[in-house]
């Protein structure tokens, strides 16, 4: 009882310990925390295998500085580390990936440790079973041979080692390293955002109206705030609402427009936008102000040639302008 | 002349060296002692030549000999006195001529330390195989890194100066060559294991003749590894001191494996087991040191402290592959004949103990070294480009860190053969509950985190361990009349102390790394701001000091209202960048370190001051010391019990008996079946 | 490295006590150990000896054969308003780019060449991105050495989308808007005209 005892109250203030001090560890992290732990992460592209936390070097202050942006936009640490992988491609990571050949980084000492640790248990066993005098390997070799049931379970238990240490070591890859961009539990491939976009408007201009929103929707569950899809998927709905005659969809594109102007409030495009989908609603006089301020926020000149195009037709209609 | 000096003496050193190897070869084949006993003199001679080389670049550095290619690109008027010697190791040639002076050092050593031996197959051949090194780095200097090329066409007036970094701070001056100490070092135990290969003679002998020069290589490394963590602290500036850089990695590799040598020996020299591993461990930590030679000298990784890429690499390369064919070659050949039989009776015994540390140590260099060269294999087989970085590195080898500590704590404790419950509940009692104190201790004052804690808890356990071992050895030694210097010399002992000082580098490591604060400060003359308890005032710029060879502009910053610190930017006339130099107040439980981010765009404008707050930071340098005095301590010649002029080759002698590992398991047990 | 005959040798001198003599051989463990860590080790020197040093191994755009990231904003010249997208239907030059940088100002009369050579036809037009700098700076640069092309100040993360690791560094954009080249350091009017004239009759041929 007392021996039981006094292992036992050690272990528990271990315990306990630990408990406590693993509670206080996980709380939310702030911005400038969460900011720094994946500025720690990510390769300084300039500078020989720092991080861009511990470097000053121009490219790392830039990428710091992205860093800093996304997080204050509320992206996830995912989503803000394949936005430089896009760019920079998957060398910029300094956590190697957990998949493919790249992810045998993980894999190989994890398996190594444990068939290591199964030879030395294989070795011990066989230390005390063959009393040690007669113990040349010649012996154990012979021994061995003439009892096969014996051998088999060698062989058996050999695998299970290598079995064990294979899936130890995928486990502490999954567990451990990078999933690839986009790469989900689920092993569902999506595309990054840029592409997404691209192929929106790609089909949107092919007259695949529904496909684009799709897209859009799906940009958007990834970036609330991407302003590109916002205001694209405001303008689509509104369209579908005026060609497929569903009007309920009309608030719904306002309300994207809108949103997308509250994230980027000087953006000329989305106010053209903005201004487009008035006019759909009849109101001209909203429209040609709304066409007005987006021409004021100084277009690049090809939307301004189109703005102006808008603006002129706004004008014969209602003689003001 | 300084050139003609220094290729005289690369010439001297390469043809002493090949002729060397030329006569011992022929003595040992024809058995002719008189030609083995001329290895002294050609070992000398090489010695004479990488001496000559060197005083001759040295001396091309102080009086700016400009006409020698190696000085007009790194060296300049401008450079201090300190940096202008300390030149000859900046760069590629120059490294190889202070790795042939401590090579050819060694080699020497050798010779002399066994004089009376040298008509020994054993011997001979470790010197020849020493020879044979010292001839390939004569080879470079000869060759593709010749650090005595002159410059073609006008001889420069000025040079660019070594790297900026480089000249930074003083440590630059002791660093290298301790880690150039270290990587040599394990030259000569590396020779001995050849050479007990060739001849077959694998005994105990050869191992009590390297096992001296095994634990000062190891020392030196040691302490050129923590000071080159300490040069990253102090000099580059984002208060960092392990970045598992690819030359980080190149030079802990040896020392995982040497330490793993160390331990797993004392089974050899105890129960006669494990000799192939051995010397499997001694070629391989050779092996790695030409390694991380080569890829610290070919840029083929990144790496912060890289030279230049130069043809050298593919010669450095060629003499891994010719070390590797080697090794592996003679291990085939031989190994299966030298294998000791032997067995263990149990897992919990001091050897179980020392094998699974094998196991641990093993993992975690296979862990670091695929790691460093893992890129270029990904990259070769589908060209895709990765980095392996410090999150892999940390979190492959927190969990073997942490195992590590526990047998620390547990192993010391342990007697050889089998262990009793109530033995070890007995020697271990007090130690555990330190650990468990300095968990709680590390709760309460605030530290979370399941895997800092265990370092924490698990550190206190080890360290309270070792000084328990210690006190009681002490305790025996003095009883028996020793003094009190003389109880703590030996390997025991000194082993003990070298744990210590693991444990408080494992403890700082992990507290400054999971507990850093950091913020970056706009602040304006007399502003001050708060950070983790600490308060920092900016009270002005100073003047700037304009000097040839760089323009330094510092600010005033007092740190808790007490002393001033002056962190700075530093800007080098020849290099674009600008360098800061940042600032540090030590402190025993938190380092405050100051970087000078941006100096004010106007007069009285504000600076951009970034504070960083390190936990422990300081203890990293001190448990450094405690490991090098450890290794003194266990490398200190014990007092001899035997009339001087007996063999020098002492094999199981009393000596190396040495002080029992612990009072109460000095039984020293039969070597089973021999 | 030539091997003795140690057997011989051995008779030079007599032998520690201590020291073993070659035992008969205990199976082939170690034998087949070393080969397989041989093997490893000569494909890992195999892999060594083909990497080619890292400064040359300067990596290709991940954005190559991709849409052109995003480039909006106003341009420090003429304050008018610049997106990418509107520049669909022509070549684009993105060119990132600092004062401070001198081989930025070496390139950049070409580039005032190669703007001044496209814009009658308006087939090609230049935009750049102002890369760790002051926009003061950037004004006086261009008002001393010429350009007047867009000239966007980075405020919205244009250089990490892009992938720039330093300056200058310059890409080549085909009309339909999707990233067809990148040129790491300085630039030529010559160079780029090449690679204008190669892009086009390319696979990646102008989508207009």
């Amino acid at each position: 009882m007392r021996r039981a005892l006094r292992i036992a109250l050690p272990v528990a203030i271990v315990v306990v310990a630990l408990a406590v001090g693993a509670s206080g560890s996980d709380g939310p992290r702030s911005d400038p925390e969460r900011a720094q732990a994946i500025a720690a992460s990510v390769r300084c592209p300039t500078c020989a295998g720092q991080s861009v936390a511990a470097s000053d070097a121009p490219a790392a202050e830039q990428i710091r500085a992205e860093i800093d942006r996304r997080v204050a936009a509320g992206e996830s640490d995912d989503r803000i580390k394949a936005s430089l992988v896009a760019a920079y491609g998957e060398g910029i990571l300094l956590n190697p990936p957990a998949s493919g050949v790249a992810g045998l980084v993980w894999v190989l000492p994890v398996a190594a440790l444990v068939f290591a640790a199964g030879g030395l248990a294989m070795a011990f066993r066989r230390w005390r079973t063959v009393p040690a005098d007669l113990a040349t390997d010649d012996d154990r070799v012979l021994g061995a041979g003439q009892e096969a049931p014996k051998r088999a379970r060698l062989a058996l238990g050999a695998l299970g080692v290598v079995a064990v240490g294979l899936a130890a070591g995928v486990a502490v890859a999954n567990a451990s390293g990078t999933r690839h961009a986009g790469e989900t539990a689920s092993g569902e491939i999506r595309d990054l955002t840029d592409d997404r976009l691209q192929e929106a408007s790609d089909l949107a201009r092919g007259g695949d109206v529904r496909g684009a929103l799709e897209l859009y929707d799906g940009v958007l569950e990834d970036d609330p705030a991407n302003v590109e899809a916002l205001a694209e998927r405001g303008l689509l709905l509104a369209s579908l609402s005026e060609a497929a005659e569903l009007p309920q969809l009309l608030p719904e594109g306002r309300s994207s427009v809108e949103r997308a102007l509250e994230v980027d409030p000087g953006n000329p495009r989305s106010l053209f936008y903005l201004g487009l989908i008035q006019r759909l609603e009849g109101d001209e006089g909203a429209a040609a102000e709304t066409l007005e301020e987006a021409l004021a926020s100084r277009p690049p000149p090809a939307l301004r040639q189109t703005i102006e195009r808008f603006l002129g037709q706004a004008g014969t209609d209602d003689g003001t302008g | 002349m300084n050139a003609a000096l220094g290729t005289a003496g690369v010439a001297l050193g390469l043809a002493a060296s090949l002729i060397g190897i030329l006569t011992l070869a022929v003595g040992l084949r024809r058995k002719r002692s008189a030609l083995l006993r001329l290895g002294r003199s050609y070992a000398s001679l090489v010695l004479a030549g990488a001496v000559l080389a060197t005083v001759a670049m040295e001396r091309a550095l102080i009086t700016r000999d400009f006409s020698l290619s190696y000085v007009a690109s790194n060296g300049s008027t401008a450079t201090p006195a300190l940096y202008n010697v300390a030149t000859l190791w900046a760069a590629l040639e120059g490294s190889i001529i202070l790795w042939s002076l401590v090579l050819a050092g060694f080699t020497v050593g050798v010779v002399v330390k066994f004089r009376d031996r040298l008509t020994d197959p054993l011997v001979g051949w470790a010197t020849l195989v020493m020879l044979v090194v010292c001839a390939f780095f004569f080879l470079l200097m000869a060759g593709p890194a010749n650090p005595f090329t002159t410059v073609a066409g006008a001889i420069p007036t000025d040079g660019p100066g070594p790297n900026p970094l480089l000249q930074n701070h003083p440590l630059m001056a002791i660093h290298p060559p301790m880690l150039y100490l270290g990587y040599v070092g394990f030259t000569v135990p590396f020779a001995f294991a050849v050479a007990a290969l060739v001849t077959g003679r694998l005994g105990e002998g050869w191992l009590a003749a390297t096992r001296r020069w095994t634990l000062l290589a190891w020392g030196f490394l040691t302490v050129g590894i923590v000071l080159g963590a300490w040069w990253s602290y102090e000099v580059l500036g984002w208060g960092g001191f392990w970045a598992w850089d690819p030359v980080e990695n190149a030079s802990f590799l040896p020392w995982l494996t040497g330490t793993a040598y160390l331990h797993s020996v004392m089974v050899q020299e105890r129960r006669g087991m494990l000799r192939v591993w051995n010397l499997s461990l001694l070629l391989a930590t050779f092996s790695l040191t030409i390694l991380g030679t080569f890829l610290t000298r070919s840029g083929v990784l990144d790496s912060v402290h890289s030279f230049t890429e130069s043809p050298i690499g593919m010669w450095l390369l060629g003499a891994f592959a010719a070390t590797v064919v080697v090794t592996i070659g003679l291990i085939g050949w031989r190994g299966d004949r030298l294998r000791s039989p032997g067995s263990i009776d149990s897992p919990v015994s001091r050897e179980g103990a020392f094998l699974l540390n094998n196991l641990l140590f093993a993992a975690f260099a296979f862990v670091v070294l695929l790691g460093t060269v893992f890129p270029l294999v990904v990259e070769a087989v589908n060209d895709e480009r990765i980095s392996v970085g410090t999150p892999y590195f940390n979190r492959m080898t927190a969990p073997i860190g942490l195992a590590l500590l526990f047998l620390m704590a547990v192993a010391p404790a342990l007697p050889w053969r089998k262990a009793s419950g109530e033995l070890l509940w007995h020697r271990l009692r007090w130690p555990m509950w330190v650990g468990v104190a300095t968990l709680v201790t590390a709760v309460a004052v605030g530290a979370r985190g399941i895997s800092p804690l265990l370092a924490f808890g698990l550190g206190g356990f080890a360290a309270a361990a070792a000084v328990r071992q210690l006190v009681v050895a002490v305790a025996a030694a003095r009883r028996e009349g020793a003094s009190l210097l003389r109880a703590f010399v030996g390997r025991s002992n000194g082993g003990m102390i070298v744990h210590v000082g693991v444990v408080v580098v494992a403890v700082a490591f992990t507290a400054a790394s999971s507990y850093t604060t950091s913020a970056t400060f706009t602040l304006t003359e007399g502003a001050s701001a708060s950070i983790a308890g600490h308060t920092v005032t900016y009270e002005g710029m100073n003047e700037p000091q304009v000097s040839p060879q760089r323009t330094l502009v510092s600010a005033r910053v007092r740190v808790d209202g007490g002393q001033v610190y002056e962190p700075a930017l530093n800007q080098f006339p020849n290099a674009t960048q600008t360098i800061g130099t940042p600032s540090v107040r030590v402190g025993a439980v938190d380092d405050v370190y100051l970087t000078l981010v941006a100096v004010p765009e106007r007069e009285g404008g504000p600076i951009v001051l970034g504070v960083i707050i390190e936990p422990l930071a300081s203890w990293l340098w001190v448990g450094g010391g405690i490991m090098a005095a450890g290794t003194l301590l266990a490398a200190w010649p014990t007092r001899r019990r035997r009339p001087a002029g007996q063999a020098v080759l002492p094999a199981g002698t009393p000596e190396e008996a040495g002080t029992p590992l612990a009072a109460d398991d000095a039984e020293r047990v039969p070597t089973g079946v021999r | 490295m030539a091997l003795g005959h140690p057997e011989e040798d051995l008779a030079i001198h007599p032998r520690d006590d201590d020291d073993e003599v070659l035992s008969p051989r205990r199976g082939r463990t170690a034998l087949v150990t070393a080969l397989a860590v041989g093997v490893v080790l000569v494909v890992l020197i195999a892999v060594l000896a083909m990497s080619e040093p890292s400064s040359s191994r300067l990596a290709d755009s991940p954005l190559l054969g991709r849409r052109a990231p995003a480039i909006e904003g106003t341009s420090l010249l003429s304050g008018e308003r610049f997106d990418l997208r509107d520049e669909r239907g022509r070549w684009v030059v993105v060119n990132f780019f600092a004062t401070w940088c001198e081989p930025c100002r070496a390139e950049h009369p070409d580039l005032v060449r190669f703007a001044a050579a496209h814009e009658a036809a308006d087939d090609a037009r230049v935009v750049s991105v102002v890369f760790s700098d002051q926009p003061d700076d950037v004004e006086r640069f261009f008002a001393q050495r010429g350009g007047d092309w867009a000239v966007i100040d980075d405020t919205t993360g244009i250089v990490p989308a892009w992938g720039v690791t330093g300056v200058p560094e310059s890409y080549l954009v085909d009309p339909g808007g999707v990233v067809v080249a990148k040129i790491i350091g300085g630039i030529t009017a010559e160079g780029l005209e090449d690679l204008l004239e190669r892009a086009q009759g390319g696979p990646q041929g102008p989508g207009s």
